[in-house]
């Protein structure tokens, strides 16, 4: 690289200021060597000290000189000794002198030049850092992330006041062949029995949720009766029973039904506020740099590599913002609410969820990135549409299809269903400790995939020059009219038609150059040549329209 | 002094640069002036290292450079804007740190640029807040933020007022003086003769003229209207110094001719009887160069 201070920074890796206000470095600030002393006869005979060596700034030996030079005039008049002492008083010694800088040494800009070298992870660092800045001021991030905190505690309040109410009826038990007893168990237990005719009824009962438990006694009575119980331990009921028993469990889901299927509901609409809101302020940044050229800009000054993986990175650590928040949020409710076996009950699969969505989400926003450089707006709208259509499906599939059975079992691997898959099937105690490893790795590597495919088209499209594609210029209908119109006016007028020719044929020529901006602009050229500042004014209200649709 | 050699662009059919040839030297502003087509923005982005040329190359102190070696180039695009909802000075500091510069003196030199462009009181508003010339003020601000050793501007006085562009043109000036080439490509032929010192033209991808702004300019010629036209025209034949003197309109009432210098032409213009009027004539570059363009 080409740098002013491109000496300096081969001396030292650390920032070195090569013109500016600073001057000197600061190890020059430090006191001179006697070695650094150099003794220099002037023309008098007269030795004079001064600090040598070859680094020493000019600043200094010039006035050094000076104060020789005012010495031997002064020594002319005085005798040398004398002369020798107003020279010491002249010079103030190095150590002393304040770093200012000389006046004529500033340079007119009045700019300073401290550089850093900027390597690939740098730059993408600050583009990550611009990006995941704006994007976080922006309201959509604002909104989104009071939107799943608010969620999250609704969620939990509602579960609350749910199993409070659930808590303040009498537990109820089913008993066989208890028949007309059951009234005295009521008023001895004070729990609400229900009489089933076998064991296998009973069970029935507590699989349909009618009744807390089911006491089941051993028709042979050689050993202790059990209590059996769906799929939690009914406290209340237990609580009641002299000595205090373990009910066994139908079902072991790792949590419920109940709190599982809206819990994954409320997975899928976080999964897709996160993914859209940023994926969307990402996509609407890319665009409006493509527009204003500032792609231009990052791309001739660092890496256009670096500057692509940089908006990933950037809107990737909102998404960990996002799932960190809502997670501390859900563990630190349930933990408060006193559902603290639910809370770690839930963690197994809430983890291989934010795993899995943020590798899914780097996907998204890769694809996403190459989107952006998608020349033309329907191709662009077509690949957005199926960008959108595959995340909606495939947060939606899994929860509609449920956590049992084959299709569940490959959806909960596959890439774009494997968050809500993964999490459904692990909140059902479905899933083998490796099979979320498998989904987070299959993830990984369609994103790494997608990121090289979508870093590769963002580097084509920025370093072809803004689109120098070899297209001709598709011209909005509007512009096609005026362009009928100008032919009509042709007839009318030599030099109108003289003119229209340069700029017809200066619109078929020019080729379509990645912001549609520019094809415009010639369309535009067409009609303002032709039909003057009105005709011109409808084309640029056109171009307003294209632009506006596009960034819908 | 940034130095491009036979620089030839071509896509398809079609030749977008043609052994473009020019120096822009160190300390000077040089303006690549040419009408829409002529090939200003390719020649841009083959500077900046956007574009590969099919041939030819682009070398700094005489060192060709290769893909990256322009960090240090200040670069602004022909379309302006910058990010609307973001700070100007967080705009002007981010661009800026791209090229490597620290935090610490890229906003240092944020602060002093937008005082240089009387904007300091405009630092702190989101982008979308300026008017047209002010964004166009910044976009230059955040150009020369990080001290570049070239700098490079397409259309470079688009979004200018009148006001701006004497901002921008004595900054730009600063800057050329502290050694660096200033390379601005405009169609503003005027605004080209008045503030660069070097003009490149361009026309259909070729240089069809290059020199500085008073090379190309050339000598002024003169013209004289008198009594007797023929009288006139035969004295100034007369005179040394003087030469190609023809008449200037149909009615023949009107003698241009050329001198070796200013006083020349008076001496000859004195010596012409009935002399009705006399006028320096110094076409423009526009005039000059736009017609055969």
């Amino acid at each position: 690289m080409a740098r002013k201070d491109k000496g300096a920074n081969e001396e030292s890796p650390e920032p070195l200021v090569s013109k500016g206000t600073a001057g000197e470095g600061i190890d020059d600030l430090g006191a001179p060597d006697a070695d650094d002393l150099n003794v220099v006869e002037d023309e008098t005979g007269q030795d004079s000290a001064t600090e040598g060596g070859a680094a020493e700034g000019e600043t200094a030996e010039g006035k050094t000189r000076d104060s020789a030079a005012s010495a031997k005039s002064e020594s002319a008049k005085n005798g040398s000794a004398k002369a020798d002492a107003t020279a010491g008083l002249d010079e103030v010694p190095f150590e002393l002198a304040e770093d200012t800088p000389d006046p004529d040494e500033l340079p007119e800009t009045g700019l300073v030049s401290e550089f850093v070298d900027v390597g690939n992870r740098q730059a993408a660092w600050l583009v990550s850092n611009r990006e995941s800045t704006t994007a976080m001021r922006s309201p959509y991030f604002l909104v989104t992330a009071a939107v799943i905190i608010l969620g999250v505690l609704a969620a939990i309040v509602t579960g609350i006041v749910g199993e409070a109410q659930k808590d303040s009826g009498t537990p109820s038990m089913a008993m066989v062949g208890v028949g007309e007893q059951a009234q005295m168990y009521e008023q001895q237990l004070g729990v609400k029995i229900t009489d089933a005719k076998d064991t296998t009824e009973a069970e029935k009962l507590v699989r349909e949720g009618k009744v807390d438990a089911a006491f089941i006694q051993d028709p042979s009575g050689q050993s202790q009766p059990t209590i059996i119980a769906l799929d939690e331990q009914p406290e209340a009921l237990l609580e009641k029973l002299a000595p205090k028993t373990e009910a066994t469990l139908l079902k072991t889901p790792a949590v419920e039904d109940t709190v599982a299927t809206p819990l994954l509901w409320g997975m899928v609409a976080f999964a897709l506020l996160v993914v859209a809101t940023l994926g969307t302020s990402m996509y609407q940044n890319l665009r409006l740099e493509k527009r204003n050229r500032i792609t231009e800009i990052i791309a001739a000054t660092i890496p256009p590599r670096a500057s692509a993986s940089g908006r990933i990175t950037g809107t990737l650590s909102l998404v960990i913002v996002h799932i960190v928040a809502a997670a501390v949020v859900t563990e630190l409710g349930l933990s408060l609410s006193g559902k603290t076996s639910l809370a770690f009950a839930m963690l197994p699969g809430l983890g291989w969820f934010a795993l899995t969505l943020l590798l899914t989400a780097w996907s998204v926003f890769a694809l996403l990135v190459w989107a952006s450089t998608v020349v033309g707006s329907k191709a662009r709208t077509t690949f957005l549409t199926i960008i959108g259509i595959i995340t909606v499906a495939g947060f939606f599939a899994p929860v509609i299809i449920g956590a049992s059975g084959t299709t569940a079992k490959v959806l909960s691997w596959t890439p774009f269903t494997s968050p809500l898959g993964i999490a459904g099937r692990s909140f059902a105690g479905q899933t083998e400790w490796w099979e979320g490893l498998v989904a987070a790795g299959i993830a990984l590597v369609l994103a790494v995939v997608l990121h090289a495919l979508a870093s590769g088209a963002y580097v084509r499209s920025v370093l072809s020059g803004g689109g120098r594609s070899g297209k001709t210029v598709k011209m909005s209908k509007r512009a096609k009219k005026v362009g009928a119109a100008s032919a009509k006016g042709k007839k009318d007028d030599a030099a109108s038609a003289e003119d229209e020719k340069g700029s017809a044929a200066d619109a078929d020529d020019a080729e379509s150059d990645g912001s549609d901006s520019k094809a415009d602009d010639d369309a535009a050229s067409v009609a303002a040549s032709v039909k003057g500042s009105d005709a011109a004014q409808d084309e640029t209200d056109a171009k307003s329209a294209d632009d506006s649709r596009d960034e819908k | 002094m940034l130095t491009l050699k036979e620089i030839s662009l071509r896509k398809g059919k079609r030749t977008y640069l043609d052994e473009v040839s020019f120096t822009a030297e160190a300390g000077r502003i040089t303006a690549i002036v040419g009408t829409r087509s002529a090939g200003r923005t390719e020649l841009v982005r083959v500077i900046m290292g956007l574009i590969s040329a099919d041939e030819g190359t682009v070398e700094l102190e005489d060192f060709e450079l290769d893909f990256g070696d322009r960090q240090n180039f200040g670069y602004l695009p022909a379309e302006r804007g910058g990010y609307p909802n973001m700070r100007v000075i967080d705009q002007i500091v981010y661009l800026a740190r791209l090229h490597g510069i620290t935090l610490g003196a890229a906003e240092r030199n944020a602060l002093t640029l937008l005082s240089h462009l009387e904007l300091a009181d405009r630092g702190y508003a989101p982008l979308k807040n300026l008017s047209g010339a002010e964004v166009a003020r910044v976009d230059i601000a955040a150009t020369l933020a990080a001290d570049p050793d070239v700098v490079v501007i397409d259309d470079a006085f688009a979004g200018l007022d009148a006001a701006s562009l004497r901002l921008v043109t004595s900054l730009l000036r600063a800057h050329a003086s502290s050694g660096v080439p200033v390379i601005l490509a405009t169609d503003d032929w005027e605004a080209a003769q008045t503030f660069a010192d070097d003009v490149i033209v361009l026309s259909q991808g070729r240089v069809t003229a290059s020199g500085s702004v008073d090379e190309l300019l050339g000598d002024p010629h003169y013209r004289v209207e008198a009594n007797d036209a023929e009288a006139a025209r035969s004295a100034l034949e007369s005179r040394s110094g003087i030469s190609a003197v023809t008449v200037a309109d149909r009615a023949g009432d009107v003698i241009s001719f050329r001198a070796d210098d200013a006083k020349t032409a008076a001496a000859g213009v004195a010596a012409i009887d009935g002399l009705k009027n006399f006028e320096s004539v110094r076409p423009t570059l526009a005039e000059q160069y736009k017609e055969a363009l």
